[in-house]
């Protein structure tokens, strides 16, 4: 393998794990936070690459404001989600919840192939073309989203800073706790929806110039989020970070050398790590709510 | 008795209800005659399927318009039927099948794309339903099987192939990969098509498969171009996949001669030009659009249709004309034995029917001695082939049925074979077609 073929694998890899990251990392903060193992999370990046989609191609806004809008049109319909179906199951225990969200991401998904099947939707790049440095080729598209989902985790970095990132962290520490200290718990659980699932919008807004949004796009993407969530080890952001530019870079790599059996050599891995650091990188063990 | 026991006793009843309606759902084929049900298998996920839709929809309109199909004295109202099936997803074929089978009464099915042919081919033999259906795998076509009929299949067509690439030997290239999704008839097309491109002069590399949910094409571009092919035959894929292969081909560099499959809409072409400009000039295809098709559109009655097809949805889509060509092979059947009858339809196709015209040009069925089966039951259609250049699919000739057929006998190397075959049952009679083969041609 030559310097350049190797650079654009190392590019491939590095733009799956921008976006494994920052789809992992919703689903962490879900996790951690709330308790709830969303299955619908994957399904959020699917519908936040339509709505940009939507608003470059139907609206006529840049591409900048698009990603904003999936963002904000994701970060809402978590909120919904939360408040019109997950807050209710809550109570009825881990499993149930679980179940709803396996539901709602399966009506999702099934909604966008009933509406969306039949066209390939993308939106033409920001940065359109390719990067030539020393006789290696980049696609500039494949940076854009590499550099956006890093500025990303950086501002979520900052977010968890503030006073409601702290709240979240003490809800999800412990919540009785948090509750005692005044943090109201329900309000916190809906901001974690929203920020979880408006993460997954961004990740889908910086992908679909480089990928042609297509109904499945989720699906293919949630398998290896949660590989990215083990390996990391729950509860940890940073381990997410981590663990996605791994899992993207390994399956990369892997995809040269095995073809389509690559993501076996992921699960190889994370089969080994998980052996030996049962946390994960940076994390702590998968708690199993109940016991 | 506790809340939660009357909650589920109540489910449960409300449940056992719902089950027990379905037993009043029927056998559609007891009720009203005079009414011909024809069902089709489409892949309702992709662009073609809903175009095949649509031409199913259109055509059974103008038929019933007319007062519906007169045969044998009597008039048919045709009700049709689409099921869909994904793409090659085995539950959703068997699940179409038994509802259109056992429910809904279907006695014909035709066009079915992207179904599990093997499994439509046993429900067909089982029920007594006569299939026109379409795919490269031969597993339907063998003698196991008594009503599949394959007018539009994956045999005859290495002709094409090998027409391409032979272009593309004469302009240069030395090597091919064929880069597919990976199912059944990926891999059969894969074998087939790098067959079609050994014969013509080129070192095929080992295929590159990728899952049918792939969307991320980066690595399979890097890949493919490590390779280092002069070709790239996209194999079995449809709108967005060739797209999304182009697009990443371009974005590592690679640049060469390109099969991108045997499915390139107009509106396809234009999103490809869209992103990747005349990159993608120099492609070879099968060039679909009746509309540019002189033996096609010379006829008044398929001008009728693109006409009609116009009125009735506006802009001409070319994405389903070559995926319906069984309906006119159907029609043609019908009307020659002036029945609806599945077993007689069989009886009169299987023994060498006249070939039917389609919207992209003459259909026509024939044995495979090859396989031992010598009952007429595997054809193609003779089709445009197209360049792409400046952003739209120039037209520059027909792969008519007579080279088609021709070629693939020679290609295949099945010469003797076929000799002895036409020695006891006569040579094929070909539709009115230009060709630049004939028989003695195999010989040289």
């Amino acid at each position: 393998m030559n310097l350049d073929l190797f650079m654009q694998v190392l590019v491939n890899g590095l733009m799956s794990g921008g976006v494994y990251a920052l789809v992992a990392s919703g689903f962490t903060l879900i996790l951690g936070v709330i308790q709830v193992f969303n299955f619908a999370q994957s399904q959020f990046y699917m519908l936040g690459a339509y709505v940009t989609f939507a608003t470059v191609a139907s609206l006529g806004f840049p591409y900048p404001v698009a990603i904003i809008a999936a963002l904000v049109a994701m970060f809402l319909l978590g909120i919904f989600f939360h408040f019109f179906v997950i807050q209710w199951t809550l109570p009825h225990g881990f499993f149930h919840t679980m179940l709803v969200t396996i539901a709602f991401g399966n009506l999702v998904a099934q909604l966008a192939l009933l509406t969306f099947a039949s066209k390939p939707v993308s939106v033409v790049a920001v940065l359109p073309g390719v990067l030539a440095v020393g006789g290696i080729t980049f696609s500039r598209a494949k940076v854009v989203v590499i550099l956006g989902a890093i500025v990303v985790m950086a501002a979520l970095y900052f977010f968890m800073k503030t006073k409601t990132g702290t709240a979240m962290l003490a809800a999800a520490e412990n919540r009785d706790v948090a509750g005692l200290q005044g943090i109201n718990a329900k309000r916190i659980f809906l901001v974690t929806m929203g920020v979880g699932s408006g993460l997954c919008g961004i990740a889908g807004g910086l992908i679909v110039p480089v990928l042609s949004a297509s109904s499945n796009m989720g699906t293919n993407v949630f398998v290896r989020s949660m590989m990215v969530v083990m390996i990391g080890g729950t509860g940890s952001m940073s381990g997410a970070l981590l663990a996605a530019f791994i899992v993207g870079i390994i399956e990369s790599f892997a995809f040269q050398l095995v073809g389509q059996i690559n993501l076996l050599v992921v699960f190889l891995f994370a089969a080994v790590l998980m052996y030996f650091r049962p946390g994960g990188l940076l994390g702590k063990p998968l708690p199993i709510p109940g016991q | 008795m506790s809340k939660m026991k009357w909650k589920l006793s109540v489910l449960f009843v409300v449940l056992a209800l719902l089950c027990s309606l379905s037993i009043f759902a029927g056998d559609r084929a007891v009720a009203a005659d005079n009414v011909l049900r024809i069902g089709s298998l489409n892949p309702l996920i992709i662009k073609e399927g809903l175009e095949q839709q649509k031409w199913h929809g259109l055509l059974t309109k103008m038929v019933n318009e007319q007062g519906g199909l007169k045969v044998g004295g009597k008039t048919y109202k045709i009700e049709f039927f689409t099921y869909d099936v994904a793409f090659e997803d085995p539950t959703k074929t068997m699940a179409a099948l038994q509802k259109a089978i056992h429910q809904d009464g279907v006695k014909i099915l035709i066009n079915n794309f992207g179904s599990v042919d093997s499994i439509v081919a046993n429900q067909a033999d089982q029920n007594k339903v006569l299939v026109l259906g379409m795919g490269p795998s031969d597993e339907p076509v063998t003698t196991k099987h008594q009503y599949f009929f394959r007018p539009v299949g994956g045999f005859y067509i290495a002709g094409t192939n090998y027409l391409i690439a032979h272009d593309f030997v004469k302009k240069g290239a030395k090597s091919s990969v064929v880069c597919t999704i990976d199912t059944e008839n990926g891999r059969v097309t894969a074998e087939r098509y790098g067959n079609a491109e050994k014969l013509a002069g080129l070192k095929v590399l080992t295929p590159i498969f990728f899952s049918t949910d792939t969307v991320d094409f980066g690595p399979i571009a890097t890949k493919i171009k490590s390779l280092n092919p002069d070709m790239v035959d996209f194999g079995v894929n449809f709108g967005p996949t060739i797209l999304n292969l182009a697009v990443a081909l371009k974005e590592v560099g690679w640049k060469g001669f390109i099969f991108p499959g045997s499915i390139l809409s107009n509106d396809l072409i234009k999103n490809i030009y869209a992103k990747v400009g005349d990159w993608f000039d120099g492609a070879e295809t099968l060039y679909l659009d009746p509309r540019g098709i002189p033996e096609v559109i010379e006829k008044p009655e398929m001008k009728a249709l693109v006409d009609r097809y116009i009125k009735e949805y506006g802009d001409f889509q070319t994405d389903g004309c070559y995926w319906v060509s069984s309906w006119f092979v159907m029609m043609d059947a019908i009307k020659a034995t002036q029945s609806v009858d599945p077993t007689v339809l069989k009886g009169y196709l299987e023994k060498g029917p006249k070939p039917s015209l389609g919207m992209a040009g003459y259909i026509q069925l024939f044995a495979r001695p090859d396989i031992q089966q010598l009952r007429t039951v595997d054809g193609m259609g003779s089709t445009g082939r197209g360049v792409t250049k400046n952003g739209k699919l120039e037209y520059f000739e027909q792969l008519d049925v007579k080279d088609q057929y021709l070629m693939t006998i020679k290609l295949h190397g099945l010469v003797d074979v076929y000799e002895k075959y036409w020695e006891k049952y006569g040579k094929p009679k070909f539709p009115p077609e230009k060709s630049t083969w004939d028989f003695s041609d195999l010989k040289k």
